[in-house]
C-alpha cells in the first residue's frame, strides 16, 4: 500500500506516456515530409506516392517514439491499430474512385435523351452458391431443350436471375426467422394452436418486414448481373415486350455491349455506358436503402 | 458457421412442438405444410441438381467427342484447351484473395474496434452498400480507370522489383494484365469479406474481451488473445466466400482483361492467362454446336473448382468449430 503512494506521489499519472499531441504532429509532419520525399523520388507531386511515403514515415516514427515512451508492447498495439487505420482508408481509395468517376461521368449523359433515345431498348429486369455464369449456362441449356436449340428470350433470364435469387433470399430468411423469440410460439404452442397456425399466424408476421427486405435487397443484388443475362438472354437495339421470344436487354447488359461494341464514335458510346452505370447505382442504391429503412423501422422486437 | 447453426436452429424449431410424445394429436394441418415446406428444401436441391445434370449434358459432346472433330469444329482438344483457363481463374482469385484478405481483416477490425461508436454502424452500412454495386461498373472503372492509372505503378514494379519471377517480363502498354484484374476483384471480394469478418467479431464474447483488458491487454493483444481465436473459423469462411466470389466473377474479368490461352506466373506482362467465367462470356454469343458445349464444359470444370473450394471450407470450418473455445 505504501509503495504504491509513494509511486503515485512520486510521478504524475501520464508519466511513461506520449504526450498528447504527438499523433496530430507526426501525422502533418509526416505528411510534409512524404510530400516533399514524393517530389524528390519522381520530379513532380504525385498524391499516391506522397501517401505512401507519409504512411511509411509516420509508421517509424510512431514506433520509435512508442517504443522509446512506453515500451515493445505498447508500440506493438500501436502498430496494429495504425496499420488498421490504414487498411480502412486503403480500401476507401478505390472504392471512392469507384464512386467518383461514375458519378463525374456518368452526369455528362445522364439527361432526358439518355432515357427516352438510348435506352428505348432496355426493358425491366424479367424475374427478379451458384455462380451467374452457371444460372445463365443452365437457363440457356434448359430453354434450349424445353423449346429448341439457341433460344434466348426475356424468360430465360428470368430463369437466371431467379435460380441466383432463391440462395440469398434463403440465407436472409432464415437469419430473419432465426430471431423471431421463442417465447412468441412457445405462448402460442401453450394455446394449443397448431404449429403450421403457429408459423403463418406469429412468426412470419413478426418477421415479415425482415424478409420483406430481404427480398428488396437481393433485387438490389440480381439487377445488376450480367453475365447470365448476356448468355441467356443476348442483345437487342430495339425494345421487346414479349416475354418469350426474342432478346431482350437489360440495364447491365446495355452498359457492357456500349462498352465492348462501340460504334464510330467511340467516345459517345463511352458515355452511354457511364451514364447506365451511374443509373445502375442509383437504382441499386435506392432499393438498398429501402430494405434497410424497412429492416430498421419494423425490425422484430427480439426483447434485448 | 452455417452448417454448425442449421442443427441446433432445426432441433429448437421442432423441439418445443405440441406434444411431442405418444398422445400427439393427428393435425391435417401440420402435415401439409411440413409438406409444403420440406418440398420447398428439396427443390433447391433439385435446382442445384439439376444445373449440374444440364451442364453434364450439354457439356457431354465435347467431354467425350473425338479430338481430331474438336480441332476442325471447336476449340481444340478439350483438356490442353481449358487447362490455361483454368490455371487463369485460380491464380487472379488467389491474387485477388492476398490483395484483399489483410485489408478487409482490417476494416473489419477498425469498424468493430476502433472506430467511435457512433462511426461504426455508418461505416459498415457504407460497406454493405458497395457489396451491392454492379460488377459492369467495377468492369468500366477497371478497364478505363485503373488500368491506364496503374502503367506506372507497375513499370516501377517491373524496373526495381523485376528480378523477382513474378514482376518480370514486359509490361504490357495499357495496364490491362492480371495483376489489374487482381485490383479489381480484390475491391470486389472486399465489402464481402469485410461484412462477414465485421459479424463475427462482434459476436467475439464480450466477457473474455473485458477480461484481457482488465489484465492489462493492450487493445491489440486483446485482439490477438480474446478475439482472434474465437474468429478463425468465420475468418476462413469469409475468406472462401470472397473466393468462391472472384472464381465466378465474369464481367469484370472479361472487360478489363485482354486475356489469351498461356500459362504465367509473371502478372505484368500483356500474355495474360484468361479465366473460365469471362472466356464464356466472350465466345457465347458466337458459339454454336460443338463450340457451345465445349464452353458448356468449361462451366462444368468452374463448378468442379467452385465446389471442391467450398467444401474444403466447410471442412476447414467444422474442423476448427470444436477447438474454437466459443460453444
Amino acid at each position: 500500500m505504501t509503495t504504491i503512494t509513494h509511486r503515485l506521489g512520486g510521478e504524475t499519472l501520464t508519466a511513461g506516456r506520449l504526450p498528447r499531441a504527438t499523433i496530430p504532429v507526426a501525422v502533418v509532419a509526416s505528411g510534409v515530409l512524404g510530400y516533399a520525399l514524393a517530389v524528390l523520388a519522381s520530379g513532380e507531386g504525385n498524391i499516391g506516392l506522397a501517401t505512401l511515403f507519409a504512411f511509411l514515415l509516420f509508421l517509424v516514427t510512431i514506433e520509435i517514439a512508442t517504443r522509446l515512451v512506453e515500451g515493445p508492447r505498447q508500440a506493438a498495439d500501436r502498430r496494429a491499430g495504425n496499420l488498421i487505420a490504414g487498411a480502412f482508408l486503403l480500401a476507401l481509395v478505390p472504392l471512392g474512385s469507384v464512386a467518383w468517376v461514375t458519378i463525374s461521368k456518368g452526369v455528362a449523359r445522364f439527361d432526358g435523351a439518355f432515357f427516352s433515345q438510348s435506352m428505348r431498348n432496355v426493358v425491366g429486369e424479367g424475374g427478379g452458391a451458384v455462380h451467374a455464369i452457371h444460372a445463365g449456362l443452365f437457363a440457356y441449356a434448359l430453354m434450349g431443350i424445353l423449346i429448341g436449340p439457341g433460344t434466348k428470350s426475356g424468360f430465360s433470364g428470368s430463369i437466371a436471375l431467379s435460380v441466383l435469387m432463391i440462395p440469398v433470399v434463403v440465407r436472409a430468411c432464415e437469419e430473419l426467422l432465426r430471431l423471431v423469440p421463442n417465447e412468441l410460439r412457445e405462448a402460442a404452442y401453450a394455446l394449443g394452436v397448431p404449429k403450421w397456425l403457429t408459423i403463418v399466424r406469429v412468426v412470419i408476421p413478426t418477421a415479415i418486414s425482415g424478409i420483406i427486405s430481404g427480398v428488396i435487397l437481393a433485387i438490389a443484388r440480381v439487377i445488376g448481373e450480367t453475365a447470365p443475362l448476356l448468355i441467356a438472354m443476348g442483345f437487342t437495339a430495339s425494345l421487346n415486350n414479349n416475354l418469350f421470344a426474342n432478346p431482350m436487354m437489360t440495364l447491365p447488359v446495355f452498359v457492357y455491349d456500349s462498352y465492348a461494341h462501340p460504334g464510330t464514335d467511340v467516345q459517345s458510346y463511352l458515355d452511354r455506358a457511364w451514364a447506365g452505370a451511374l443509373t445502375l447505382i442509383l437504382i441499386v442504391m435506392i432499393l438498398n436503402l429501402i430494405g434497410r429503412l424497412i429492416a430498421r423501422r419494423f425490425a422484430p422486437k427480439t426483447g434485448r | 458457421m452455417t452448417q454448425k447453426l442449421t442443427p441446433a436452429g432445426t432441433s429448437r424449431g421442432a423441439g418445443p412442438g405440441p406434444g411431442s410424445s405418444a398422445a400427439e394429436p393427428k393435425r391435417r394441418g401440420d402435415g401439409i405444410f411440413r409438406g409444403f415446406a420440406l418440398g420447398a428444401g428439396i427443390l433447391i436441391l433439385v435446382i442445384l441438381a439439376l444445373v449440374a445434370a444440364f451442364l453434364l449434358l450439354q457439356g457431354a459432346p465435347a467431354l467425350f467427342a473425338d479430338p481430331a472433330r474438336l480441332g476442325s469444329q471447336g476449340y481444340g482438344e478439350f483438356l490442353p484447351w481449358v487447362l490455361p483457363y483454368a490455371f487463369g481463374t485460380v491464380w487472379a482469385a488467389i491474387l485477388a484473395l492476398l490483395l484483399a484478405v489483410p485489408v478487409s481483416i482490417g476494416i473489419a477490425l477498425f469498424i468493430t474496434h476502433y472506430a467511435p461508436r457512433r462511426l461504426a454502424q455508418p461505416l459498415g452500412y457504407v460497406i454493405d452498400l458497395l457489396a451491392a454495386v454492379p460488377s459492369v461498373v467495377f468492369g468500366l472503372w477497371g478497364s478505363l480507370v485503373l488500368a491506364p492509372a496503374a502503367v506506372p505503378l507497375y513499370n516501377w514494379l517491373n524496373t526495381y522489383l523485376g528480378f523477382i519471377p513474378v514482376f518480370g517480363g514486359q509490361v504490357s502498354a495499357g495496364g490491362r494484365n492480371i495483376f489489374t484484374i487482381a485490383i479489381v476483384l480484390a475491391t470486389m471480394i472486399l465489402p464481402i469479406i469485410t461484412s462477414l469478418c465485421r459479424e463475427v467479431f462482434l459476436q467475439a464474447p464480450q466477457l473474455h474481451e473485458e477480461a484481457a483488458l482488465a489484465l492489462g491487454a493492450t487493445r491489440w493483444e486483446m485482439i490477438k488473445m480474446a478475439v482472434f481465436p474465437f474468429a478463425r473459423p468465420g475468418i476462413i469462411a469469409a475468406i472462401m466466400l470472397g473466393l468462391g466470389r472472384a472464381l465466378g466473377e465474369t464481367m469484370a474479368v472479361t472487360m478489363v482483361l485482354s486475356g489469351t490461352r498461356n500459362i504465367t506466373f509473371e502478372v505484368l506482362t500483356s500474355q495474360n492467362p484468361n479465366t473460365i467465367a469471362a472466356t464464356i462470356a466472350q465466345n457465347f454469343p458466337e458459339a454454336y454446336g460443338l463450340k457451345t458445349s465445349q464452353l458448356i464444359a468449361a462451366g462444368l470444370v468452374l463448378f468442379v473448382i467452385t465446389l471442391a473450394v467450398n467444401m474444403v471450407a466447410r471442412w476447414i470450418v467444422s474442423r476448427r468449430a470444436e477447438y474454437s473455445g466459443a460453444n
